[in-house]
This record gives C-alpha cells, sequence and structure tokens, in this order.
C-alpha cells in the first residue's frame, strides 16, 4: 500500500487473548465494514503543526522509538479456534513519507482534502498496521504531522500519551540522552490474561449482580422522538451539529460541581438526562458513557483501548432538585467505577436478551468526555490541531464534550436513519438554556425550569393557535338566511321524498312553536328520537330555533341505554314518530310527534339563541361505564359550521350524503354545515349503508359532491375495491384512526379530529398521497397544547398528551360537575379564565408542524414489563401483505398473563385469503418479539360500535386460537435449516426453533460472527455480519439471507 | 389513586366554572383557588357539591336580563 508494512526484527510474536474492550471494537468494526458504512468512523488521529526548524530525521527517529515503545501501535488481530486474539508484533521501523500537498494553503484553510484523504485510508487488522504516520507539507513551507490509527489501538486518553510520549522522545533523540518517561509496567495482553482468572471471575459475577440491581425494571428503549421509524438494519450514517458552551457557563458548572463536592462531568451528564428525559417524555432515562478503566497503577502510561461503556440510569424526579440529581448521579458514577471492569457486551448479554430491530441494546444516547486529557501546552510539537471528520455512529445519539484550543464544544452526532439535524440542533439549544438554568438554581424543584424555553414556546402556541373568525353568525340564523335565499331548492332528499327549503323552514317555525307551547326554551332539554329522514332535520332546527337543546336518542340504540339518557338529561320534552313505546316514554310528561301543529300563530322566525346556551347534549361511553352526556354551547356549533363551509367550499350547489345516526355527533358534521350552506342532504338507505359497493353506487346516483364518511366506511370502501365517483371533490374522514391514504382517489381528502368535547372538530388537514397521515391544525378560535403530566409544552417534536382549547370547548358533562372539573382544565396559556379539555391522546407535532396522532394515553400497555402501543402495531401490521384494516387489543389470558391479539381483514387485493404464517414473518422483522402479537386472527370485518368506530371490547373478549409460541417450530426452507443447524452448533442446542431468538438463547456478539462466517461458509455467500445481529429470530434471518441468496444469483445470471 | 402523593386544589374562574389542577401549580390568570386541596376525587366530590349551576355566569346574566 504506502510502503510502511510491518518489518519484522528478530522478536517473536506474543499471541494473548483479546481484550474485551478489542473484542467489542473488532465486532462493531466488522458489523459497520459489512453493512457499508465508511470505515473512516472508526478512526484517530493526531494532528500536529510541525514547527519551523524540527528535523524530520529526528521525527522519524522518534516514531521508531513510540511504536518500540507502545505494543498497541502494533498489535492486529486474528480469529482462532472461536476466540480472538491479540497478536503483539515486533517493533518496527515505520516509514515516514514526506508529501508535499499541491494547492494547499495553510492560511486560507488549516487542513487540506489531502488529510482527509489520508485519514480514510482504511488499516487491516489481521494483517496491520494499525497505525501510520506522514508529513504533509505546504508549498508555504508548513508541515503538518499526521498520526493516523484504528480506533482498536487507542482511546482518548492514549492521544495524550502519544503526543506526550512522542515530544520527549523527539528532545531524547535531537539531544542524544535517554528519554525522561515513565516505565511501561502494564501490557494489554497482561490485562487480557488476567480477565480469565478465576478472582476475575468473581469480580465479574459480583458485576453483574450490581447491573441486574441497578438496572431493574429498565425501560426497553430511551423513546427519543425519532424522525423516521426504524430501519431493520441500521445504515450507521451519521451527522452531527455542534454547539459551543459560552465560558462564563463553563465556570458555572464548575462552581456547581465544586458546590456539589463533584466534577463538571457529572453536571453536564445530569443536565443532559433532564433534557433528555423531557424530549423523550421518560421519567427513566439511561445515558451510555465510555469511562477509561485506567485504575490499576501502571494503566495509566498504556496506549490501548482502555474504554468501557457504562450505562447509567437517572430517574428523573420533577419536584426534587437538580442538586439532589447531582449527588444521586456522583454515588451512581463513583458505583459504576467499581464494576467498569464488566464489558459492556457481556452486561448487555446478561440483562437484555432481546433486541429492538435496527436499534442498539439498552443504550441509545451516549454522553462522553473527551476532553483533551492532557493538552501539553508548550510542548516541543506544539498543540494537536483539530480534526473533525463526517460522522458514523453506533448509536442514535451521542453528545460528546470536547475542548478544542480553550473553547468547549458539545458535540451532538447522531444516526441519520432515526433523527434529522434540525431536531438535534433544537435539543441542543434546549440543553444548553436548561443547563444555565440548572445552573443557576441547583436548589430549586426541576419542574421550576420548563422543558422548553421562551422563543420555542412562542412557536409551539402560534402552531396550535388559530385567529378566530369575528362575528360568525349562529347556526340557526344562518339556515333562516339560506331559506330565505333558497326557498325552492332542496334541503333533504330521503328516498321519493324531497323538502325544499323553504318548507324546512316553514315546518320548523310550526314545529317550534308547538315545542314553546310546551314550555320548551333556553336550556331546556328536548329529547329527539327519530331515524335519519327529513322529519329529523326539521325537528333538529324546531328545537334550536325554540332555543333549546336537543338529547339525541337513536331509535336503534337499546331501550335501557335511552331510558339512562331520558332521565340522566333531564329530558321532559319529546319528539318522536313512535310515541307509543310508552315502556321508553313513561315519565315523560309531553312526548310530541315530528308533524304537531300548533294552536297559536307562528312566530316569523325562529329564535336566535344564545352563544353560552347548550345546543344539543350527546352521550359518549364513560370509562367508568356511565355514559356522559356531553353538553356542546351554541357558540361551538357556529364555529364548527362557519368553518366547515369556508374550508370545504359547500355551496348550495352540494350534494351530501347523511350517513351517521344522531347519537354520534358525525351526524351533526353532515347536516349542520350542509343546510347552512343550502346544500342538499341526501339521506343514505340503511341497507346502502352496510354495503360498500352499493353505497358507491348510491354516491354516483344521487350525484354526491362532498362527504362525511366514518374513516372505517371510506377503509371499508376501499377494502371493497369500491370506486368513489369521480364527481365527489372532497372526502373528509373522522372518528377513528385514518391509517393510510387511499392510492388513486380523485377527491381532495379531509383528516379531522376532535373529541366531542370540543364540538366534534378540534384539528383537520389534507391529506397527500404517499405522505404520513396527519391530523392538521387548529380551526379558527382553536387552541391546541401538546402537554405533560406537569401541563407544560413538551418539545417540538416529543410525544404529549393533547388539550384542546379555545372556541370548540364545551360546557361540561350534564349533571357531573366533579367529572367535568377534572377533565376541563384551567387553561395555563390563554391567560383569559378559559378552559381546555384533556384529550387522552397522545400526539407529536411533525417537521411540518401538523399533528399526528400516537395513540391513547389509557390504552398504552405493558407486556412483559414493555410499553407498547396497540396503534403502533397496527400500523406495521397494515404494511403486510393483503391486510386491508387491522385492530391490535389486549387480552388476559388465564394463566399466561396479558397477551396482545391481532385482528386482520384481508384487502380487496388479497381475495379474502390472509397468509396468516407470512405476516407474522413480516412484521417480525419489523417489531421486536414483544410487540409481535401472540395471535393473529383473520375476520371478515371488524365490529363496530353503535358509534361507527371499531369495536376494541368485543375484540378483546373473543376467543382466539392460541398462539404458535409455546412450542418447537420447525424451520421453514433450506437456509433456514442450515442456519438452525449452525445456531444449534455454536450453542450448544440439539435443535433450535424457528421462532427462536439468537440472543435470547445465550448467543452473544462473538458467537454471532462465528455463525456467520460458518453461513458463509456452507452458503459459499457473503452475508454482511450486521444482518445477524439486527434480525435475531431465527426464521426472518434465514429468510433475509435467501432473499440475499437470490439475489446475488440474479445478479450473477 | 394515580402517583402517590400526587395533591390537587380546585381553581374557579369568574364564570363560576371549577376546575381541577395540580396543587403545585400556581393558578393560571383569570383562575383563583375555590379553597380546597385534597386527591383527585376528593376534590370531584367537592366540586359536585359545590357546582350547582354549570350555566356560565355570563349566560345566568343574559338569561336573567331577558327574563327567561
Amino acid at each position: 500500500m504506502h510502503g510502511d508494512g510491518l518489518r519484522h526484527a528478530q522478536n517473536p510474536e506474543v499471541v494473548a487473548r483479546a481484550t474485551p474492550a478489542q473484542r467489542r471494537i473488532w465486532i462493531e468494526n466488522r458489523v459497520r465494514q459489512d453493512s457499508g458504512a465508511d470505515g473512516a468512523g472508526f478512526h484517530s488521529v493526531l494532528l500536529l503543526r510541525l514547527p519551523a526548524g524540527l528535523s524530520l530525521a529526528v521525527v522519524q527517529r522518534a516514531l521508531t522509538a513510540l511504536v518500540k515503545r507502545h505494543e498497541a501501535l502494533r498489535t492486529t488481530f486474528r480469529f482462532d479456534a472461536d476466540e480472538l486474539l491479540q497478536v503483539v508484533r515486533p517493533p518496527y521501523v515505520p516509514e515516514l513519507v514526506h508529501e508535499e500537498v499541491e494547492g494547499w494553503d495553510p492560511v486560507a484553510d488549516l487542513l487540506s482534502d489531502r488529510h482527509v484523504e489520508y485519514f480514510r485510508e482504511p488499516f487491516d487488522l489481521e494483517f496491520g498496521p494499525v497505525f501510520r504516520a506522514r508529513v504533509l507539507a505546504a508549498g508555504t513551507g508548513d508541515r503538518t504531522l499526521m498520526l493516523v490509527m484504528h480506533h482498536i489501538a487507542t482511546d482518548g486518553w492514549s492521544l495524550g500519551l502519544l503526543h506526550r510520549d512522542l515530544a520527549e522522545l523527539y528532545r531524547a533523540e535531537a539531544q542524544n540522552l535517554a528519554p525522561d518517561l515513565p516505565e511501561i509496567s502494564l501490557r494489554l495482553t497482561d490485562l487480557a490474561e488476567r480477565a480469565g482468572s478465576d478472582a476475575a471471575d468473581a469480580a465479574r459475577l459480583d458485576s453483574l449482580a450490581h447491573w441486574e440491581h441497578t438496572l431493574s425494571g429498565v425501560p426497553s428503549t430511551l423513546e427519543l422522538p425519532l424522525k423516521r421509524a426504524r430501519p431493520g438494519v441500521r445504515s450507521h450514517r451519521g451527522d452531527r451539529v455542534e454547539l459551543e458552551i459560552p465560558e462564563p457557563l463553563c465556570r458555572e458548572v464548575r462552581r456547581v460541581a465544586a458546590t456539589a463536592d463533584s466534577s463538571d462531568f457529572v453536571v453536564y451528564l445530569s443536565a443532559l438526562q433532564v433534557a433528555l428525559s423531557r424530549w423523550c417524555g421518560q421519567d427513566d432515562v439511561v445515558v451510555g458513557t465510555m469511562i477509561a478503566d485506567r485504575f490499576e497503577p501502571g494503566s495509566e502510561n498504556v496506549v490501548g483501548p482502555l474504554l468501557n461503556m457504562v450505562p447509567l440510569r437517572a430517574r428523573v424526579d420533577e419536584s426534587a432538585s437538580f442538586d439532589r440529581l447531582l449527588d444521586l448521579n456522583r454515588e451512581s458514577v463513583l458505583e459504576s467505577l467499581d464494576h467498569i471492569g464488566l464489558g459492556f457486551d457481556e452486561l448487555v448479554q446478561h440483562l437484555v436478551p432481546e433486541r429492538l430491530p435496527g436499534c442498539g441494546p439498552l443504550v441509545q444516547a451516549v454522553f462522553n468526555d473527551v476532553r483533551e486529557v492532557d493538552s501539553s501546552d508548550g510542548s516541543l510539537l506544539g498543540t494537536p490541531l483539530p480534526f473533525t471528520y463526517g460522522e458514523s455512529t453506533h448509536f442514535d445519539f451521542v453528545a460528546e464534550l470536547e475542548e478544542h484550543s480553550g473553547n468547549t464544544l458539545l458535540a451532538l452526532s447522531f444516526a441519520t436513519d432515526v433523527l434529522d439535524a434540525a431536531a438535534v440542533t433544537a435539543f441542543g439549544d434546549r440543553f444548553l438554556r436548561l443547563l444555565a438554568e440548572l445552573c443557576d438554581r441547583p436548589d430549586a424543584p426541576l419542574l421550576a425550569h420548563p422543558p422548553v424555553g421562551a422563543a420555542e414556546r412562542a412557536e409551539l402556541l402560534a402552531r396550535g393557535t388559530a385567529a378566530a373568525v369575528p362575528g360568525a353568525p349562529g347556526f340557526v340564523e344562518r339556515v333562516q338566511q339560506t331559506a330565505a335565499r333558497y326557498p325552492d331548492r332542496p334541503a333533504v332528499v330521503a328516498g321519493d321524498e324531497t323538502l325544499g327549503y323553504g318548507e324546512l323552514l316553514d315546518r320548523a317555525r310550526r314545529l317550534a312553536q308547538v315545542l314553546r307551547e310546551a314550555g320548551v326554551g333556553p336550556e331546556t332539554p328536548v329529547g329527539v328520537h327519530l331515524p335519519r329522514s327529513a322529519d329529523l332535520v326539521v325537528a333538529l332546527l324546531a328545537v334550536m330555533g325554540a332555543g333549546a337543546s336537543y338529547v339525541p336518542l337513536a331509535p336503534d340504540y337499546p331501550v335501557d341505554r335511552l331510558r339512562f339518557m331520558v332521565r340522566d338529561a333531564g329530558v321532559r320534552v319529546l319528539i318522536t314518530s313512535a310515541p307509543e313505546e310508552e315502556g321508553i316514554w313513561a315519565g315523560v310528561p309531553t312526548v310530541i310527534s315530528p308533524r304537531a301543529r300548533c294552536s297559536e300563530k307562528v312566530p316569523p322566525a325562529l329564535d336566535a339563541p344564545a352563544g353560552g346556551s347548550v345546543a344539543y347534549t350527546v352521550y359518549t361511553s364513560g370509562t367508568s361505564g356511565r355514559p356522559k352526556g356531553v353538553q356542546v354551547p351554541h357558540s361551538g356549533l357556529g364555529n364548527l359550521v362557519d368553518w366547515y363551509v369556508r374550508e370545504y367550499e359547500l355551496t348550495h350547489t352540494d350534494r351530501i350524503p347523511q350517513l351517521a345516526g344522531i347519537s354520534f355527533d358525525a351526524g351533526l358534521l353532515e347536516m349542520a354545515p350542509a343546510l347552512a350552506a343550502g346544500a342538499c342532504l341526501t339521506v343514505v338507505p340503511d341497507e346502502v349503508r352496510v354495503d360498500p359497493v352499493a353505497f358507491c353506487r348510491f354516491l354516483d346516483v344521487s350525484g354526491v359532491t362532498v362527504a362525511f364518511l366514518v374513516t372505517p366506511v371510506l377503509t371499508a370502501v376501499e377494502n371493497a375495491g369500491g370506486r368513489i365517483p369521480g364527481r365527489v371533490r372532497r372526502i373528509q374522514v373522522g372518528g377513528d384512526e385514518l391509517t393510510a391514504v387511499p392510492a388513486g382517489g380523485s377527491y381532495r381528502l379531509s383528516n379531522l379530529y376532535g373529541p366531542t368535547e370540543a364540538s366534534v372538530v378540534s384539528a383537520a388537514g389534507e391529506q397527500r398521497e404517499g405522505a404520513e397521515v396527519t391530523l392538521g391544525g387548529p380551526l379558527p378560535g382553536g387552541r391546541l397544547y401538546l402537554l405533560d403530566e406537569l401541563l407544560r409544552l413538551v418539545p417540538d417534536g416529543t410525544p404529549g398528551e393533547l388539550y384542546v382549547g379555545g372556541a370548540g370547548v364545551a360546557r361540561g358533562y350534564a349533571g357531573q360537575p366533579g367529572l367535568t372539573a377534572s377533565r376541563f382544565l384551567a387553561d395555563p396559556f390563554a391567560g383569559d379564565g378559559s378552559r381546555m379539555y384533556r384529550t387522552g391522546d397522545r400526539m407529536h407535532w411533525d417537521s411540518g408542524g401538523k399533528l399526528v396522532f400516537r395513540g391513547r394515553t389509557d390504552a398504552q400497555v405493558k407486556i412483559r414489563g414493555f410499553r407498547i402501543e396497540p396503534a403502533e402495531v397496527e400500523r406495521v401490521l397494515l404494511e403486510a401483505k393483503g391486510v386491508g384494516a387491522a385492530c391490535v387489543v389486549v387480552r388476559e389470558v388465564p394463566g399466561a398473563g396479558s397477551q396482545l391479539a391481532a385482528f386482520l381483514v384481508p384487502s380487496a387485493a388479497a381475495d379474502g385469503v390472509l397468509d396468516i404464517e407470512e405476516i407474522r414473518a413480516d412484521i417480525g422483522r419489523l417489531l421486536p418479539r414483544h410487540m409481535v402479537p401472540s395471535s393473529l386472527v383473520q375476520l371478515s370485518g371488524l365490529p363496530l360500535t353503535a358509534n361507527g368506530k371499531v369495536d376494541r371490547a368485543a375484540l378483546a373478549r373473543r376467543e382466539v386460537p392460541s398462539g404458535p409460541e409455546a412450542g418447537f417450530t420447525a424451520p421453514e426452507g433450506p437456509v433456514a435449516e442450515v442456519l438452525a443447524e449452525v445456531w444449534a452448533e455454536v450453542l450448544g442446542l440439539s435443535r433450535v426453533s424457528a421462532h427462536a431468538d439468537f440472543f435470547a438463547l445465550g448467543g452473544h456478539s462473538l458467537l454471532a460472527t462465528q455463525v456467520a462466517a460458518r453461513m458463509s461458509d456452507r452458503l459459499g455467500v457473503h452475508v454482511p455480519l450486521s444482518l445477524y445481529f439486527e434480525q435475531t429470530v431465527l426464521q426472518n434471518l434465514a429468510d433475509d439471507i435467501e432473499q440475499r441468496l437470490f439475489a446475488a444469483i440474479g445478479d450473477t445470471v | 389513586m394515580t402517583a402517590s402523593g400526587a395533591h390537587f386544589q380546585v381553581l374557579v374562574n369568574d364564570e363560576g366554572q371549577y376546575s381541577i389542577h395540580p396543587a403545585r401549580l400556581s393558578p393560571p390568570a383569570g383562575w383563583r383557588g375555590a379553597g380546597f386541596t385534597g386527591t383527585e376525587s376528593a376534590c370531584t366530590e367537592f366540586v359536585d357539591e359545590v357546582w350547582t349551576d354549570m350555566r356560565p355566569q355570563s349566560l345566568v346574566d343574559q338569561m336573567s336580563r331577558s327574563g327567561k
């Protein structure tokens, strides 16, 4: 290559086992190389600007002495008999090449491209060298000396040693004296041998016990707000952003550290843990740190990788002070030093057998202190120059404390697979602000320091707020105006019956008068018990036009439920076309027919209800089992209607289907805006409503232009292969989670979100095919906040619970003031004494400033200690072949605890058949084992509640066949059989099941490299080693290998 | 209950609407303490007793002016 190969002297090689750190780096290096990641991410450099007048001949002699002094610079690695060996080669004379770099002007550019090129040249760990040196000179005479070595030979401390030693060796060579350097009394080979002793075994067990105790119940991952879903196999590509920590702040940090009798490292670490806790929405965080294992006498002079990863866990208690956290961390750092001898690999292997695909085990975030250990100011060879190189990272997130010419930097590297620079930069800003605040008041409870700063807070509030439209007329007034303008246009078409706007208003005025005569007025609840029909529309308008509120009593509801609602809402007046059902209406004094005639003169206009008075009371299921009557005021309804008409550009020429029953507030969403705009409502017959294909035909025949559909209806249409007619220009969906935007629609699709408690719709946004589904942003007059448990805004991108304030907030739950007070909270941001509704939905803002639904706060389940969001599993299932709809529920299985069960409906393309085993294998590639449902059950359709939502409770009660996990499943296919054989060999087992997990069976990283080697031998094809780490379930791994085999064959044919 | 030692306070605004708030947070602008602190369920019970008319005060005033 470049001439400085190892020149052997007479000394023999020394062969010993590799140290745990060498082993870890060797494996990581292999994994990265195999995954095609940039190997230079594992290179280290010592870069010196050589003072003028230095002799290169002396430098060359000093380098020779340096290589002689430090064995790590001439140690290579060999894999032999299941063991990684370090081979210490004899001292040699490294060739120093002096190279003139053309066109490099050191005044303009500190370094040239050639420096980067030299840095990147690969190392061969088996044949060496693992170290090289070169002088790169500019035409101006400026010279730099560049020492590049592989991580396996060095660490941060070692670079300082090399610098010190080289300078001293130069001095000694120049003056022909003996160098004044401490004797090397410890060798890496000694350390490796010692690791195998009985004493070391006892210490290892002690350390395992320590970590087991310390990490007990730790969350499986740090939930960084990922920008993209994890790929099954990591690319190891990284990027980095740098923040300067201003000197005054560094001083503050040192002051706080001194007061707390701790180091500044612990202060930075603790602040980082608090910042991460808030970024991840998690109060239990693990941050890994590389600690130099240099406690043994003599080790301070050894060049070599003496670093070990230590997981530092912190429970971030917001009511405790920063001082308290500093105390805890000081203790835990000290304790961890006692157990640093246990390699991180071994720790993980014993304590964290389960791996998440595409994610390193236990530690996702790292904090390292890599400030120069020995700055050697005034050294003969000058101070090292900074050298930065494109990142490649093994972790999701790495924060490194660096020091360059007196400036302290925090370098934040991140895996570009899952994070982006904007998010990391924002985190860095937050961290710096928080660090300053924490140092300013370390005795205050953490909660006194908000998770976001003033600028981010203003940005988040602006994003969640939309200005109200002033002077929007109320719903009743709008319908009156419309009716006056278009008296002859059809308002409602139901079967053969058509009701014009003039007639609608006329009938509503008369029925309103009947109600007034029955004593009905503002705040009077009037029961409306009518099927979807023209009569229903008349009745609703009449009730509101009498200033009163309606209570929907859907005829298809169970009698008991209707009785409950009548009693609970205090209904004294009822409109029904079935007055004979006295069993239900017993106790209701006034029962009125929708066609009743009044005795007195009818006033010319309907009443304009006060904005604060109740428009309707809709009952929703309560978690306690008792339905809750949500009272929505006219102001909320008016705001909703005004927005909807404007947003979807409804006019008198539109035709809108009426599908939903009135017991669901979606029914109102269809009717109210249509009537306000003068559009024609077409009532969809019951038999059409349940048949997706017939429904599409109906839309076509009745000339529908705009439709609101509950989400499962659109999904059902898609799955049945139905085609939405071209005349439909817009569709709004809502009421359940939209998981994907249907392909090829000719209409514009909007996703609406909102709880009944916030006037039906709180957020809405148009969806684009192929883009991630969002819930859009706020409605005019609305305020949306994502908050943590202390009602604080969460950082941008972090999931928080959605609270809805502003125009849509309902009055509360009828007759339940206590419950109302606990769900409708004082709005901390509005400043006007208004309230906000706590939705119980978790969301985050995406990078485009739109809301993305994450799941219910109360639907989060724990399976074997892992936090699982069923919605997340559902999303993955929907990606699997042939799946049109999916619902995941938790079932309590006697004797087996909680289990996940998935219910799947085939898509139209699947032709009614799902390959359950294939789906299981598919999702096994994307989900960790604990998230793969124990049972996957095919259904022809998902059961729906009366309100059109998926009936999860019914699914949870369903009998399902038990999962295959219990027994042995034979691996399928030739590759799987070979793989099972190899696993059995290296793990010492008689047989291996198709669903077995390599690491759960006791496999570890080194064994994985052996499996990879044996598989390559037997299959004759190279399979990247990384695959063996990312796909840990036998059948999945085998299938992946098989695919690569086919691809390889395809390439050669 | 929820977290151990979770304490709440009852707040009230000018519309006479009540709300239950974490006790360690000060009342937001437009709200004042209603004179009760305790567990969430105790606060709920308290509100059930004192909040007898759930109409906002502005509506109550408006309705009494129009004589209805």
